[in-house]
């Protein structure tokens, strides 16, 4: 049944038909039984045309359903295990941090870094020149070195006996090359440990041809077309069906491969089943790769294209939470395949995959024993990870001295609480609020306040998901005029309606294929101005969160609460989640006259990946409307009630208020003011002085890493619509500490750390530390990792130079024209053209809790676990006023803080 | 006081020049210097040139010749300026996007290890830009053309190891030269069959000829009527040249922003500047209008299935590029002037807030969809269109202007008609009452836009452009392209509809790969670029 008949593709009911279905379709059935039958006869290969035929009909029956199923079984399993090596990418509206290494945190840091490197080129060490820079700055000495292999050894790691202090020294000694540019993505790597190609890589490096690129701009724009959101005006008719399927309908129309050099590539599509599982097994069969290297060369396919890999497992995500299946990620690896296939067998190449087998099998299985040169690298990275780690030791341990002299602490009503976000970029802030007066205590807690809620803007259709990734929505947060009755609402409703109706007929106006020339000549000359406007700064677009909503009324545009409680959200719940909230944060007594929620969010001009700024425990979105939720719902009488029923005593004249801090200004936003009783305003102008102060006291600690000439620089970089590097994000994160904020108050942390409160002495069965280590910690990691792959592999997990990204489909960017879909972060967010701004540590986790209890909480997570045991964090408890790191071999080793603190920091 | 500004113009232009004798490794030490020295320069440029076009506007019927350094006055070679209306608005506008790009550069590329070298070729290309908008003889036009082109070849290639860029460069580089012979062929039939390179000196020979009786219109008055126009052709991304245009995204969002605005019209400023010899081949003017219009419908619907936004926007300049070379066909050429300006400014900024996308459409697309598509009959049809008419007949009767006395004025007005009935018909389709009185205003406010728009450009210009009179044989070309943007309509309609035929799509995916050029291209110059 050739599927040319495109009034069946239109049909929307075509994505039930068999076609599309997760099971095999009758003639892909047949037409995989051909295949192993051909696979199975064509291994003696002096076999005459005329007796293989006469073999195929002798040997039909041979070819029974459970060999079919068997094959199926297995397509299946090694698709399914080559997605979870791959972690998804999320789209730019709410892009949230990944680790795009979470697939291998089964495996030793060293050993996947070998592993991978066996079937691609990515990378998971800085070059040794990063190295020799941080020599020649004095952040790495010959001691760290020294204690790196020591640690290593301590680690078990395979050879680590074999390192020698003076090789490595002798190798930094070596003469620096030039320093990586905006466009080093470019350069070749060299890569001797490979030993799995892809065909068309192969072909490129035997020929210097570049059919790699071809192929990967062939797929970005099947699936830019495919995924599109609303850029083309003529979306694609077959985006409906699966990836594979559509595709696979397209090409039997699209001439470009033909065009380009793949003769009969239509022909060659129609051959292929209607199945991607099945269209894998008949490729897979025609090249001859044996069954054993299916999963690696399947990987090794992924990893030529990991955007578009992430962003189908993305595809895979979304479906799994809404019930649905999706089979886009094979469907990626078949159309992959096909176009090697093809190319293979246009250019007559053939593999010798029995060989490329037995050699890429015995590099696989030496993947746990090191190379030296790797371990001296794998050393660097250590030894600059010591480094850190020795600086942060004894800064707390200084810390501790200066604390015991000032303990005592009085215990009078302070001015107010503010729970701030883990966020890297909250400790500077904190650090300089409470500086301001000793009235003020600040807590770290996740950004979203432990509400999980879907945020519906007002008149939206959708809302947005602002939680952390790892959880899902509980209930619906709706957007209201705050006190409007209901008349005002609805006129403000209607109002906002009729704008976006405008805005959208402007936006056809103005780009549809019959006006767009009327609009040029009647509205064009008004962008002369508008250019010249924003050139000098005058000018910024109207913000969309305040469309039809009077001045007057701005204030009041807040998250309602009183639409919860029909969403199953009985009182009862809300105060259990009230408690659970205050216990995570470690409020539960000494409440100040006002507890502050204050999340976070960017204020950034023309930036597609503006997300990645904003906060990542609300789902790449403003923290706003979390903490104006928080506080409200702490407010409540009966939630109050409820609390001291629980043994929460809230006074009555302490009062919560939601806030923002802006991270690019610096600036401190308190919301919802009119609901504060009479009592409290002149605290709340008071705090509110102070808080400006701490925005003067940080605004002037960025300029060291941001520069410019003055603070109205900073805020410059808020409005400016062409500025690359409008703040550093979560640049510079390398630890994750959770301990009582006393530990950490008297140091400078340099925005480095995630924050989060913790006190082991309110957690009696240790449940606080285990969702810490579980949910927020992970999160970290996710950031950390997030910002090391982008840093050490920029080209694989790095979206490149930000002066040539191209938004595609309103969900992503592309470098240029076409290529990957880029996942990470662009060049301009972690080195400012003279040194990198981040620097690529694994997570320095720091808890403050009994081993003991740490050693529970890992005994019950096994994720967990790996993650330390294999070396993708690293450890450290705090008990009784000593460090202890924990080695990958899983005991405990105390390290003598304070023995050598090298100035700077 | 006028010869006065002219030449103090020379001063930024000399100095934007100079830029390319600096060696990159320089530029790239005196970075600092450089950012802040180039848009300053532009900022004098931007201001000189608006002072002339005021001034210009006083004395509109003499244009103004100044010469120097000549080495044949008689044959007019050498270094010569020559400002009427149409180089003063082209310059400004010129001088103002180059200020803009230049602007942006500084933060957008700060960091970059060749931010100097970038803002040597920028300066050098504005530079060149403003030469060729202002040069007084054919041979200065020729030489500034050639520069234009060299600087943006450097500028293409800013991220040298870009494959893609490369490809992308050289295939434009290519495609620049064959635009050249065709200028240098006119070139030497001009100073043969007219004996002088001098601008002005050459109009007045031409609007002589064409004033005279026809006898003395040779072949080679045509010839160089139709070698100007390939010339155009090849410069304006006109099909099917026009590939290279999307592919040169490879390059900072800054260079795509002064290409689409201030370099890729060049074309259409050829054929604006020297309409009064190429007045003198209507053929080649009619046979430009036939490929404009095709380019227009060719490009308009390819964009409309580009996923990513700076494809979509590189496709729109490729057809509203064909728009322009369409009016100057038609011998509108004060209306192809406003387009230019109007569409350099748009694209400009289309370009450099590209990366806005995100967060704008996220906002649009969460709400407001009540009215999509519904009850959009064909009484709102009507009603649309004839508010479309009316307003543009009454706005026509205000400003005093008989549209039917304008060359190729009949089209250029029902093409706004369709336009205006497009985004009427979605109004009116709500029925309300709000939405109806906005889409009135909106339709007599545009109108009046366009109109008065239209009066400014040609009170400046109207003695530099002439009067193009359409031969009877020319109704079946209007005919024809009335025809191509009824269905251009009829194709938009049908996209915002949600309305599919089946054989759409296979037509959108012969139409999403640009109908296969680029992949020829592709072919082609791949392997150039490797050489």
């Amino acid at each position: 049944m050739p599927c040319t008949n495109a009034s069946l593709v239109l049909s929307p009911n075509l994505k039930n038909t068999a076609t599309d279905s997760p099971t095999f379709a009758t003639k892909d059935y047949t037409m995989i039984k051909n295949t192993i039958q051909e696979d199975l006869l064509t291994v003696p290969s002096e076999t005459t045309p005329l007796e293989s035929r006469d073999a195929i009909e002798t040997h039909a029956a041979t070819v029974t359903t459970k060999q079919i199923d068997d094959v199926r079984s297995l397509i299946c399993r090694t698709v399914e295990k080559v997605g979870m090596k791959i972690s998804p990418v999320w789209p730019l509206q709410d892009y949230v941090a990944v680790n795009p290494y979470a697939g291998f945190s089964a495996i030793e840091f060293l050993a996947a870094r070998k592993y991978l490197r066996t079937l691609s080129d990515l990378e998971l060490f800085m070059p040794v020149d990063y190295y020799r820079q941080q020599v020649s700055q004095g952040s790495l000495h010959r001691i760290d070195i020294a204690t790196a292999v020591d640690e290593l050894v301590d680690d078990g790691v395979a050879g680590a006996e074999r390192i020698d202090v003076n090789q490595i020294v002798a190798l930094l000694r070596e003469r620096s090359a030039p320093s990586p540019t905006s466009d080093a993505e470019f350069a070749k790597p060299t890569n001797p440990s490979r030993t799995l190609f892809t065909i068309a890589e192969t072909i490129d490096q035997q020929i210097g041809s570049s059919w790699c690129r071809v192929i990967s701009d062939e797929i970005s724009k099947q699936c830019a077309s495919h995924y599109d959101q609303g850029q083309a005006a003529w979306a694609s008719e077959s985006r409906e069906l699966s990836l594979f399927s559509a595709w696979r309908w397209e090409k039997l129309h699209d001439r470009t491969y033909e065009i380009l050099g793949v003769s009969g590539f239509r022909k060659f599509v129609a051959g292929l089943p209607h199945d991607a599982n099945a269209t894998l097994v008949v490729l897979l069969n025609r090249l001859g790769v044996p069954q054993e290297l299916w999963q690696d060369y399947l990987l090794c396919i992924a990893l030529t294209i990991p955007g578009w890999s992430a962003w189908t497992k993305y595809q895979h995500r979304q479906a799994e939470l809404e019930g649905r299946e999706s089979t886009d990620f094979g469907g990626l690896l078949a159309i992959r395949v096909a176009y090697e296939v093809a190319l293979s067998e246009q250019l007559e190449i053939r593999v010798d995959w029995e060989s490329v087998a037995v050699r890429h099998l015995a590099n696989r299985r030496s993947m746990t024993q090191p190379e030296d040169s790797d371990l001296r690298r794998y050393c660097l990275l250590k030894a600059s990870e010591i480094a850190y780690r020795n600086r942060l030791v004894a800064k707390l341990d200084g810390s501790r001295e200066a604390l015991s002299g000032a303990d005592a602490e009085s215990r009078s009503r302070s001015l107010a609480q503010l729970v701030f976000c883990i966020d890297v970029r909250s400790e500077r802030i904190r650090r300089h609020l409470e500086a301001t007066s000793h009235e003020i205590s600040t807590y770290g807690f996740a950004g979203f306040f432990g509400l999980p809620i879907e945020f519906v803007e007002l008149g939206a259709d959708q809302g947005k998901c602002n939680v952390p990734v790892l959880l899902t929505p509980q209930f619906k947060v709706f957007e209201e005029i705050d006190a409007a009755d209901a008349t005002t609402k609805q006129i403000t409703e209607d109002r906002r309606d009729t704008i976006r109706f405008l805005q959208t007929t402007w936006n056809e106006f103005r780009s549809s294929a019959v006006s767009m020339f009327t609009f040029v000549e009647t509205m064009g000359l008004l962008y002369g101005w508008k250019l010249l406007a924003r050139s000098i700064g005058w000018a910024r677009p109207a913000v969309e969160r305040f469309d039809g909503v009077p001045k007057s009324e701005r204030e009041k545009l807040t998250p309602s609460i009183t639409r919860i409680s029909a969403q199953q959200i009985t009182a009862r719940k809300q105060v259990e989640l009230a408690e659970s909230i205050l216990k995570g944060i470690g409020i539960v007594d000494h409440f100040a006259r006002l507890v502050v929620f204050c999340g976070h969010a960017s204020e950034v001009e023309n930036n597609p990946l503006k997300a990645g700024l904003d906060c990542g425990a609300c789902g790449g979105h403003s923290g706003e409307p979390n903490a104006r939720l928080a506080a409200k719902w702490l407010n409540q009488k009966h939630v109050r009630q409820g609390l001291s029923a629980r043994g929460i005593m809230i006074p009555e004249d302490t009062h919560f208020v939601g806030a923002l801090h802006n991270t690019t200004t610096d600036q401190i936003e308190f919301f919802d003011v009119h609901d504060l009783p009479d009592s409290h305003r002149g605290d709340l102008e008071e705090l509110k002085r102070l808080a400006s102060m701490a925005t003067q006291g940080t605004r002037t600690e960025r300029l060291r890493v941001l520069p410019g000439a003055n603070v109205q620089d900073l805020n410059r970089r808020s409005r400016d619509w062409s500025e690359t590097r409008p703040e550093w994000g979560l640049a510079g994160n390398a630890a994750f500490i959770a301990a009582p904020r006393e530990m950490t108050k008297q140091v400078s942390l340099a925005g480095r750390s995630f924050l989060h409160s913790y006190d082991y002495r309110q957690d009696p069965n240790f449940a606080v530390l285990e969702q810490i280590m579980t949910a927020p910690m992970v999160v970290a990691s996710w950031i950390n990792m997030q910002y090391f792959a982008s840093t050490v592999d920029p080209v694989h997990f790095g979206s490149g130079n930000k002066t040539v990204h191209n938004v595609v489909g309103r969900f992503g960017v592309l470098s240029g024209n076409g290529g990957d879909l880029k996942t990470g972060l662009p060049w301009q967010s972690i080195h400012d053209g003279n040194q990198y701004q981040h620097h690529p540590l694994r997570l320095l986790v720091a808890l403050a809790a009994p081993r003991s209890a740490i050693e529970v909480v890992l005994a019950k997570n096994d994720g967990i676990a790996e993650l330390v045991s294999n070396g993708w964090i690293q450890l450290l408890a705090i008990e009784d006023d000593q460090f202890y790191r924990y080695s990958e071999q899983n005991n405990w080793n105390q390290l003598t803080a304070g023995a050598d603190p090298p100035a700077g920091g | 006081m006028i010869e006065l500004s002219a030449l103090l113009l020379a001063i930024p232009i000399v100095c934007l020049l100079l830029l390319a004798g600096l060696p990159s490794q320089v530029a790239d030490r005196w970075v600092g210097k450089l950012r802040q020295g180039v848009p300053l320069i532009l900022v004098v440029q931007v201001l000189l040139a608006i002072w002339l076009t005021l001034l210009m506007a006083r004395r509109r019927d003499s244009p103004l010749s100044i010469s120097c350094f000549e080495w044949s006055e008689e044959m007019g070679i050498g270094f010569g300026i020559y400002l009427d209306g149409v180089s003063t608005l082209m310059l400004s506008m010129v001088s103002l996007v180059g200020l803009a790009v230049s602007r942006f550069s500084i933060r957008y590329l700060d960091g970059e290890a060749m931010q100097g070298r970038y803002f040597r070729w920028i300066g050098f290309t504005v530079g060149s830009v403003s030469l060729l908008v202002i040069a007084g003889n054919l041979l200065l036009f020729f030489a500034a053309w050639v520069m234009t082109s060299f600087g943006l070849h450097q500028l293409l290639l800013h991220y040298r190891h870009r494959e893609a860029a490369a490809r992308a460069a050289w295939t434009k580089f290519t495609i620049s030269r064959i635009g050249d012979a065709f200028l240098i062929g006119a070139l030497v039939l001009v100073f043969q069959t007219f004996g002088t390179c001098d601008l002005a000196a050459l109009f007045a020979q031409a609007i002589e000829i064409s004033g005279d009786s026809e006898s003395q219109v040779g072949w080679s008055h045509t010839a160089i009527g139709w070698l100007l126009v390939l010339g155009a052709v090849t410069k304006s991304a006109q099909f099917p040249f026009h590939t290279w245009l999307p592919d040169t995204m490879e390059t900072p969002t800054p260079v795509s922003a002064l290409m689409h605005a201030g370099i890729v019209n060049a074309g259409g400023y050829l054929i604006i500047r020297m309409s009064p010899l190429i007045a003198l081949s209507p053929g080649a003017l009619f046979t430009l209008a036939g490929i404009g219009a095709f380019t227009a419908c060719f490009a308009a619907v390819v964009m409309t299935t580009q996923p990513s936004i700076k494809r979509a926007l590189a496709y729109s300049t490729i057809a509203q590029m064909g728009f322009m070379m369409l009016q100057c066909g038609l011998g509108a050429f004060s209306a192809a002037m406003l387009h230019i300006l109007g569409h350099s400014f748009y694209k400009a900024y289309a370009f450099l807030s590209s990366g806005s996308l995100v967060g704008q459409d996220a906002a649009i697309t969460t709400s407001g969809e009540r009215a999509n598509g519904q009850g959009r009959s064909f009484a709102s049809l009507f009603g649309a269109a004839a508010l479309s008419l009316v307003a543009f007949l009454a706005v026509c009767f205000v400003l005093g202007i008989n549209i039917a006395d304008k060359s190729g004025g009949l089209v250029l007005a029902f093409v706004i008609c369709l336009a205006i009935t497009t985004w009427g018909w979605r109004l009116l389709s709500v029925r309300q009452r709000r939405t109806s009185m906005i889409a009135a205003a909106g339709a007599v406010l545009m109108c009046f836009a366009y109109l008065g728009a239209f009066l400014g450009v040609s009170f400046l210009m109207a003695s530099s452009v002439p009067v193009v009179a359409l031969p009877l044989s020319a109704t079946f070309l209007l005919a024809g392209i009335c025809l191509a943007f009824c269905m251009l309509f009829l194709f938009s309609a049908a996209l915002s509809l949600q309305k599919r035929w089946a054989w759409m799509a296979t037509l959108r995916i012969h139409a999403a790969n640009g109908f296969y050029f680029d992949a020829l291209y592709q072919r082609v110059f791949g392997s150039l670029a490797k050489s």
